[in-house]
């Protein structure tokens, strides 16, 4: 059941991101909603391994809607989940800040990830403004997963 | 006679003095003191028959609500099959006038990642499609086909950094490079071409059209103006920025030019 959950959800947030218009009021900017599921994977799998696989599924379905290199996002967020493990080992998952933490660097990774193969003239604020949508959308990710989750639970 | 008595006669005599006598300042100043006295009240008053019919008029006020609705829609609807249609008929000239073999297609996605920039089309290979084909809107150039798959393709947008088009100058014929500006957030697509002559005479407002060189794009296809000219000192070539003549913030119908 939390696997169909969680595929579920990445497809549902893959489709939103790619079908969402683009905000051309602040600067032609997209939301981006998979860094904040390769976040919770990260942080709420027991094993590596699901949080990896989630995170290369993720950034292949990003990667598969996009003209960038496939494969390049898959492997900046699978990077992204092997450090956020490991952090989420050492700090409390549930905290909010961790959550925003997570998030942003799962986008931080991505966005450097497409800076080392298109350069990176003026992305900084990019990066951030990214960085930091990723941020305030993880939260709330992880409070709707985890809630579909629990009442996914058998009795 | 009491005091009451008194009082009452009083007001009497008051009104009858009124009633017969002229209009006097005295008369219109009651006459709207107690109008403002009276008609709140008569305003509650009215409000009686309201509450009798308060059903009735409930249930007018919903019909008519749904009525608005469908109203609404269908306007809405209505409005959105026109631009559409006047975006179709301005294809459909290019269409007639274009020397090329063509197909019409409708966007159905955009990318999903923010450093690049490209678009989904509903037409494939069943279609004719082949990567690196030409994609126009009614206004100009707008990339080329990249992947290409049985019912869809994705196009390569020109504000792409990774997207690049040999362009000519109208003014001068200076041919130069086209690609998209940066990797930066800008609130208006814009493109950049480089590697044009540093001597390039380059006005605000010149067109830039396709060359035809590179062999993926036909000559003659609108680009767009040029907006900024900027001498680097140091450089060998101009820094000019442009005006997509295509508008990438609402792209709706496209065509493919075939092979």
């Amino acid at each position: 059941m939390n696997f169909l959950i969680i595929a579920t959800t990445a497809l549902l947030l893959t489709a939103l991101q790619a079908r969402l218009p683009t905000a051309w009021w602040i600067g032609g900017f997209r939301f981006e909603f998979l860094p904040a599921l390769v976040a919770y994977g990260a942080l709420t799998f027991r094993r590596r391994r699901w949080a990896v696989v989630l995170a290369v599924a993720a950034g292949f379905l990003q990667d598969a809607l996009s003209a960038g290199p496939f494969g390049n996002t898959g492997a900046a967020y699978a990077l992204a989940a092997l450090l956020l493990v490991t952090l989420g080992r050492a700090f409390d998952r549930d905290s909010l800040w961790m959550q925003m933490l997570a998030g942003a660097i799962a986008s931080a990774g991505a966005s450097l990830a497409a800076i080392a193969v298109i350069g990176g003239q003026n992305a900084a604020l990019k990066l951030l403004l990214l960085a930091a949508v990723s941020a305030v959308i993880a939260p709330f990710l992880f409070f709707v997963l985890d809630f579909a989750r629990w009442r996914s639970r058998p009795a | 006679m009491k005091r009451e008595h008194f009082v009452i006669v009083g007001l009497l005599a008051l009104a009858w003095a009124l009633l017969l006598g002229q209009p006097t300042a005295l008369g219109a100043g009651l006459r709207v003191f107690f109008l403002r006295l009276a008609t709140p009240f008569q305003r509650i008053a009215d409000l009686i028959p309201v509450v009798h019919s308060h059903n009735q008029l409930a249930a007018d006020n919903k019909k008519l609500r749904a009525d608005n609705n469908t109203l609404r829609a269908q306007l809405a609807e209505l409005q959105h099959q026109r631009a559409e249609n006047q975006q179709l008929r301005a294809l459909l000239q290019i269409k007639q006038a274009a020397p090329w073999r063509t197909v019409g297609a409708r966007v159905i996605g955009r990318d999903a990642s923010n450093w690049w920039k490209s678009i989904q089309i509903d037409r494939g290979t069943d279609d004719g499609v082949r990567p690196d084909q030409p994609v126009l809107s009614a206004s100009g150039l707008i990339g080329k086909t990249i992947h290409v798959t049985a019912g869809e393709s994705r196009v390569l947008l020109l504000l792409d950094p990774t997207c690049k088009v040999g362009a000519l100058l109208e003014t001068t014929r200076e041919p130069g490079i086209v690609s998209g500006a940066n990797a930066a957030l800008t609130r208006e697509p814009r493109l950049q071409m480089s590697f044009l002559d540093r001597k390039s005479n380059v006005k605000v407002g010149d067109a830039v059209y396709t060359s035809g060189l590179g062999g993926v794009f036909p000559r003659g296809i609108l680009i767009g103006t040029v907006t900024e000219a900027d001498l680097d000192p140091q450089g060998l070539y101009q820094n000019v920025e442009l005006k997509p003549a295509a508008d990438f913030r609402r792209l709706e119908e496209v065509m493919v030019i075939l092979p």
